[in-house]
């Protein structure tokens, strides 16, 4: 790697000292092994996910590490090299794994300069379609730069609750209160009237509009709606052994304004943000810069 | 025991130890209670009245999660059990704070601080 044309590489000799020295100059890319004295390689790559969001890591994985590598390839490391085809095969992967870095550094670039985004979508009432809605809302605010992450994954329960709500109170019309009886009872029930009318063609309405300064999300479903008001308070002592009302107050709770429409089957929540906190990364962001 | 998607139990002496595996975001909020029958199961064999919950792997969670910590501390009291949580994020604190359940159970900051006081 040291020869190599235009790579400047750096060593590290510990975790510790690898991120003493990302401190004082972020590279492109970081190549580790996994067991080291002082701080090892899934902690390392923990902590440059958090504070160097856009670094991708490569791991250089011994045999019997496979479980380690597919915790650390989990918790963020972008690829691996097993050690004994180091020689073969690092040079081809750090050229993979600089080139989706790069795009991904660019696309960043890019939504940073994004004045405003508006979209729309319908969706089932599918469960994984509701993750995957929340993960790529979050996608946006995190590239749009309107809050911190840790900010942003409070708006990604917020976002859950409200999805789950519609779905299931909405639009399949599944009640809390059955819940509170017997939870295989209310999934069944919710099972059973997403494969029947009216429930199954019932859809979920989302309209996102963002900008670096506020979002707006507005979820409606095509249920009969309920009225906020008559919800048990889920604070209230009496109330703390019952299932209702949790989601409403985390929803409450991590954004800064949740309104409901008159007939209760939409939901308006808004997030006002703050000047976005930036990451390490971001201050310096390390564009023409090293493997090391 | 089960080693679950999002739960995994296993019995540390008498202490049924339930492990939080990853956000329940990233879950459908039936695979979570369908992975809850099987904790609750566990839990019957094991005749345990001591669990620790166990949260170092879920950085946050929802009124799924809430939900579901509530249903076990249902079969848990019914029993005359104790139920101890640990290793929450700041997030997971706050959120079972906004739930009023530190209320219900109590919330220490690693799992040896909890086995001791499900020992005492």
């Amino acid at each position: 790697m040291s020869r190599h044309d235009g790579w400047e590489v750096h060593f590290a000799t510990d975790g510790r000292d690898a991120l003493e020295k990302i401190e004082l100059h972020v590279p492109d890319l970081v190549v580790t092994d996994l067991n080291m004295p002082e701080l090892d390689g899934l902690e390392l790559v923990k902590t440059i996910r958090e504070n160097y969001p856009l670094v991708p890591v490569i791991l250089m994985t011994a045999q019997g590490s496979e479980q380690i590598a597919v915790q650390a390839l989990r918790t963020g490391a972008s690829s691996y090299v097993p050690k004994q085809r180091l020689l073969g095969e690092l040079e081809e992967t750090v050229q993979q794994v600089l080139g989706m870095a790069r795009a991904d550094r660019a696309h960043v670039r890019l939504m940073r300069r994004l004045k405003q985004q508006h979209v729309e979508f319908e969706i089932e009432n599918d469960q994984d379609l509701i993750s995957t809605m929340v993960q790529f809302l979050q996608d946006a605010i995190r590239g749009m730069g309107l809050c911190d992450d840790a900010e942003r994954v409070r708006i990604g329960v917020a976002l859950q609750e409200a999805l789950v709500n519609a779905c299931f109170h909405g639009n399949l019309e599944v009640s809390s209160s059955l819940r509170e009886i017997d939870h295989r009872a209310y999934y069944e029930l919710a099972r059973e009237r997403s494969q029947h009318p009216p429930y199954r063609d019932r859809r979920i309405f989302v309209s996102a509009q963002l900008s670096p300064e506020q979002m707006t999300i507005v979820i409606r479903d095509q249920g009969p709606g309920f009225d906020p008001s008559k919800l048990p308070d889920p604070t209230d002592p009496a109330n703390l052994e019952r299932p209702s009302g949790r989601g409403l107050l985390l929803m409450q709770t991590f954004m800064s304004e949740v309104r409901y429409n008159a007939q209760g089957n939409e939901v308006t929540l808004i997030r006002r943000g703050p000047p976005a906190v930036r990451t390490k990364e971001s201050v310096h962001p390390g564009e023409q810069g090293d493997a090391a | 025991m089960i080693p679950g998607l999002f739960f995994e139990t296993k019995l540390l002496a008498d202490v049924f130890l339930v492990e939080i595996k990853q956000p329940v975001g990233s879950l459908s909020d039936s695979v979570v209670f369908t992975q809850l029958d099987g904790v609750l199961s566990d839990l019957e064999s094991a005749h345990s009245k001591r669990v620790l919950i166990d949260f170092c792997q879920t950085p946050y969670f929802g009124s799924a999660l809430l939900e579901a910590l509530r249903l076990l501390w249902n079969r848990v009291h019914a029993n005359g059990g104790r139920m101890v949580l640990c290793n929450l994020s700041p997030l997971g604190r706050e959120i079972l704070e906004l739930a009023k359940f530190d209320h219900l159970w109590p919330i220490v900051t690693d799992r040896e601080t909890a086995l001791q006081l499900l020992g005492d």
